[in-house]
């Protein structure tokens, strides 16, 4: 075989190699090599990058052309209405308001509910086409073409790279992936989280780190920097689970998770409830999963999910069901694992004078 | 920015947002596929932004886009981790020469519209996995039953067949 039938075998395996972020360093340097010494394979070069950044900038548009025109389709295509992109732009710049489209190019989005946004071009049900997202206010439920379900709560920040992926860099995002959102990715400064089929949360109070709570399923959490597909996971969490990594990749246990009765408006760090119970704390140093507590304010219902990690319910003891006075209350949802933890103990933190109820498992003793 | 008339700034809008693919495939090439162009591209934005009453509005705008976002991709890779395999300054200047050249046709979006609806289903089809769903190789290649070099080798054919339907389409509208 000549240098030359050698050049042309190993010039697309090298690129290729560099493009899915397999390279290894001597495939590196020889497609560097190559590049450097030879016009013709640096102009080939420079024309498979520019056709893959392409189709990873329109993030799949020619599939997406093929579905039914909708009625309700609306596009904001800037580059055939300039007054519309510079009254847009204006908007942001100068009164830091609404939200901008940096290109017309993006993902086709379905507006799904909206609360205290800026802009009233974001009618529920109608269609626009996202690439970055600039929420200063107010939170946006979206549905995406893969049929991921995105709630984004403000101030946040993020870019909508394809169907199934998007990028968070203020802000916090609640993903219901469905059944064909199954893949779904979510990349913050530190990490980048894939879906195994779920509904997760993840929240950048800033760019120095990022939390992730699960609600169902699994998520893989990666550190960012890693380029091989073949990278061990930073950590893989089930449902009930959560971490905060921080800048060093360093990974700690959110010990609470605040919402409202179901997943809405949740916090990791208390957030405005209303509720009595503003804080759970244990003194486990080393527990077996990185394992949450779950504040429900007003959460206590007839079949209120009693743990974060298990199906079993709170039910009344008969017909009547849960006592009245019980109802409506906040609930601490506990996790099953260090059951038998005999040393194990609770501290309830609450806003305002209160009556804490322990309940009891109805397979167990009461305790004396 | 100050400075700029509403006029001004509604046409540096807009030519800024009419750059954004060739800016975001410059920066992709010059980090060879990197999955972080995207935040070198938000940054280029930032700093274009910031220097917008330093633009010549009587020169082109694309070839001073493309130099800010050179040097952004040279402050990115300062940034990164030492086992990061990056090109060299040297090559980094050849390939961003080579890039400026291609991109000086136009219409590389429209063409590789065109390309793509002449693809064959199968090949449309990967083409969807891979960029739509941001699929990795890896995912594909295991629900095709397929080893990941072979899906890899496709998307490269894939990549190549539709590299030389866009050229061939800005060479056909080039002026003769």
């Amino acid at each position: 075989m000549s240098d030359a039938d050698q050049t042309e075998t190993t010039f697309p395996r090298l690129v290729q190699a560099g493009v899915d972020g397999t390279a290894t360093a001597k495939q590196h340097a020889r497609l560097a090599e190559l590049l450097r010494t030879d016009v013709q394979l640096r102009a080939e070069y420079v024309q498979l990058l520019r056709v893959d950044a392409l189709l990873h900038f329109t993030g799949g548009a020619a599939a997406m052309k093929r579905a039914p025109a909708r009625s309700t389709i609306r596009r904001f295509s800037f580059s055939t209405s300039p007054l519309r992109f510079a009254a847009a732009a204006a908007v942001l710049l100068v009164c830091g308001l609404g939200a901008l489209w940096w290109s017309r190019r993006g993902v086709e989005v379905e507006i799904v509910r909206t609360a205290e946004v800026a802009t009233t071009e974001w009618r529920e049900g109608t269609t626009v086409r996202l690439n970055h997202l600039s929420l200063p206010r107010g939170r946006v439920e979206f549905r995406l073409p893969s049929g991921v379900w995105l709630e984004v709560v403000a101030p946040a920040e993020l870019q909508f790279v394809n169907a199934m992926h998007v990028r968070v860099s203020l802000g916090q995002v609640t993903a219901d992936v469905g059944d064909r959102g199954k893949g779904f990715v979510v990349d913050t400064a530190q990490t980048k989280i894939v879906d195994l089929g779920t509904k997760f949360g993840v929240a950048v109070p800033n760019a120095g780190h990022t939390g992730v709570v699960v609600f169902q399923g699994e998520v893989e959490v990666f550190d960012r920097r890693s380029r091989r597909a073949s990278d061990a996971p930073l950590t893989r969490l089930v449902e009930g689970e959560a971490v905060r990594v921080d800048a060093q990749r360093h990974m700690s246990r959110i010990m609470n998770v605040t919402s409202g009765p179901g997943d809405d408006a949740w916090s990791t760090h208390g957030g405005e409830t209303g509720g009595v119970i503003t804080s759970v704390h244990d003194n486990l140093r080393d527990p077996a999963g990185l394992y949450y507590y779950r504040i429900l304010a007003g959460g206590l219902h007839e079949d209120a999910p009693a743990f974060v990690a298990k199906r079993h319910e709170w039910n009344g003891l008969d017909a009547t069901g849960i006592p009245a006075e019980l109802l409506g209350a906040d609930l601490v949802q506990t996790f099953p694992s260090d059951h038998n933890n005999t040393a194990l103990e609770i501290v309830v933190t609450v806003a305002r004078p209160a009556v804490i109820y322990v309940l009891a498992d109805s397979r167990t003793e009461p305790p004396a | 920015m100050a400075d700029m008339t509403p006029d001004q700034m509604s046409q540096f809008v807009e030519r800024l947002t009419a750059a954004q693919s060739a800016l975001h495939g410059s920066i992709h090439t010059l980090l060879a596929g990197a999955t972080d162009a995207a935040d070198v591209l938000q940054e280029t934005n930032r700093v274009l932004w910031r220097k917008a009453a330093d633009y010549d509005a009587t020169r082109p705008f694309l070839p001073w886009a493309l130099t800010v976002a050179r040097f952004e991709v040279l402050a990115h890779r300062k940034r990164l981790s030492r086992d990061r395999l990056v090109f060299d300054d040297t090559l980094l200047g050849q390939i961003a020469e080579e890039y400026e050249r291609q991109s000086a046709r136009g219409g590389a979006l429209s063409a590789l519209e065109q390309c793509l609806q002449r693809l064959p289903p199968a090949q449309r089809e990967l083409v969807d996995q891979r960029y739509l769903r941001g699929e990795s190789v890896k995912t594909i290649a295991v629900r095709q039953d397929r080893a990941a070099n072979a899906v890899s080798a496709l998307l490269y054919r894939i990549r190549s067949l539709l590299a030389t339907c866009v050229d061939h389409a800005l060479t056909k509208d080039e002026p003769a």
